[in-house]
């Protein structure tokens, strides 16, 4: 029984591509990470990175920066 | 999908506190983003992990997105297109699975008859295989325009390369895809 037979496959395929994914589900995994994320105590650092919108790992240099000339200026 | 100023209101809900709104832009962008993943990395279950570090990297530095400078899908096709990088580089070596159009197609027509189906998977798989094979840039160029719908214009601020670029990229896998599946259908001409 033919019934549905695509003319164009490349047309066909697009179509197919295009649906592709409608039933995803992603919400459940990815909120469960960022729960678990936010119920991580957070750190100094990570509190002033987001208070300053910049990456803790920035924080983290300009905190070592400054513990490196509190030493060498009194040198 | 949600309009710019929806997207606006939830991330500064997002921002203020209520991670829970954050849900709503994965719903919202999951589908895209999953779409954009399996076209850079041709494998179904890499782009679900891709997706899923996209997503929770998106929440994690979504204070540092600026709604000046790109839409709120633009910055996260960046994040996808790093995390798709980071998933290929870790699998390097390892078989990525690429999948064919088979199971699409037995999903889409479940009416057809075996012989017409068998014929119009390998059609699918073929033009999946086509689009695997195509350089990178092409294939997300081809993706953004031709799978998403989205304006040369906007693909081309998305990439970072001048809409002329994007404009041939997309044209010239278009035909690279049109020759492969020419050369599917017809194995005799080509000798």
């Amino acid at each position: 029984m033919k019934l549905e037979i695509p003319e164009d496959p490349y047309e066909t395929w697009l179509t197919r591509r295009r649906r592709d994914f409608s039933e995803a589900e992603l919400s459940y995994q990815v909120m469960a990470s960022v729960r678990s994320m936010e119920a991580q105590p957070e750190t100094r650092r990570s509190r002033f990175a987001s208070y300053f919108g910049v990456p803790s790992t920035i924080v983290g240099a300009a905190r070592l920066s400054l513990f490196i000339l509190l030493i060498l200026i009194p040198a | 999908m949600l309009t710019e100023i929806e997207q606006m209101a939830v991330i500064q809900q997002v921002l203020d506190g209520d991670i829970e709104g954050f849900a709503v832009l994965v719903t919202s962008f999951q589908e895209g983003v999953l779409r954009m993943a399996f076209a850079i990395t041709g494998d179904r279950a890499a782009a679900e992990d891709v997706a899923q570090e996209a997503f929770v990297s998106a929440f994690r530095h979504l204070h540092t997105y600026d709604a000046s400078r790109a839409t709120f899908p633009a910055w996260l096709h960046g994040i996808v297109r790093n995390a798709s990088r980071n998933i290929v580089r870790q699998r390097k070596g390892r078989n990525l699975n690429y999948q064919t159009g088979a199971e699409a197609s037995e999903a889409a027509c479940p009416r057809l008859c075996p012989d017409d189906a068998l014929g119009i998977q390998e059609q699918m798989g073929t033009l999946d295989q086509a689009l695997a094979s195509l350089p990178g840039e092409w294939r997300r160029a081809f993706a953004l325009t031709e799978i998403e719908g989205i304006s040369y214009a906007d693909a081309a601020i998305m990439e970072g390369v001048p809409i002329g670029t994007i404009r041939s990229r997309v044209h010239r896998s278009r035909k690279f895809l049109q020759e492969a599946l020419t050369r599917n259908l017809n194995p005799i001409s080509e000798r």
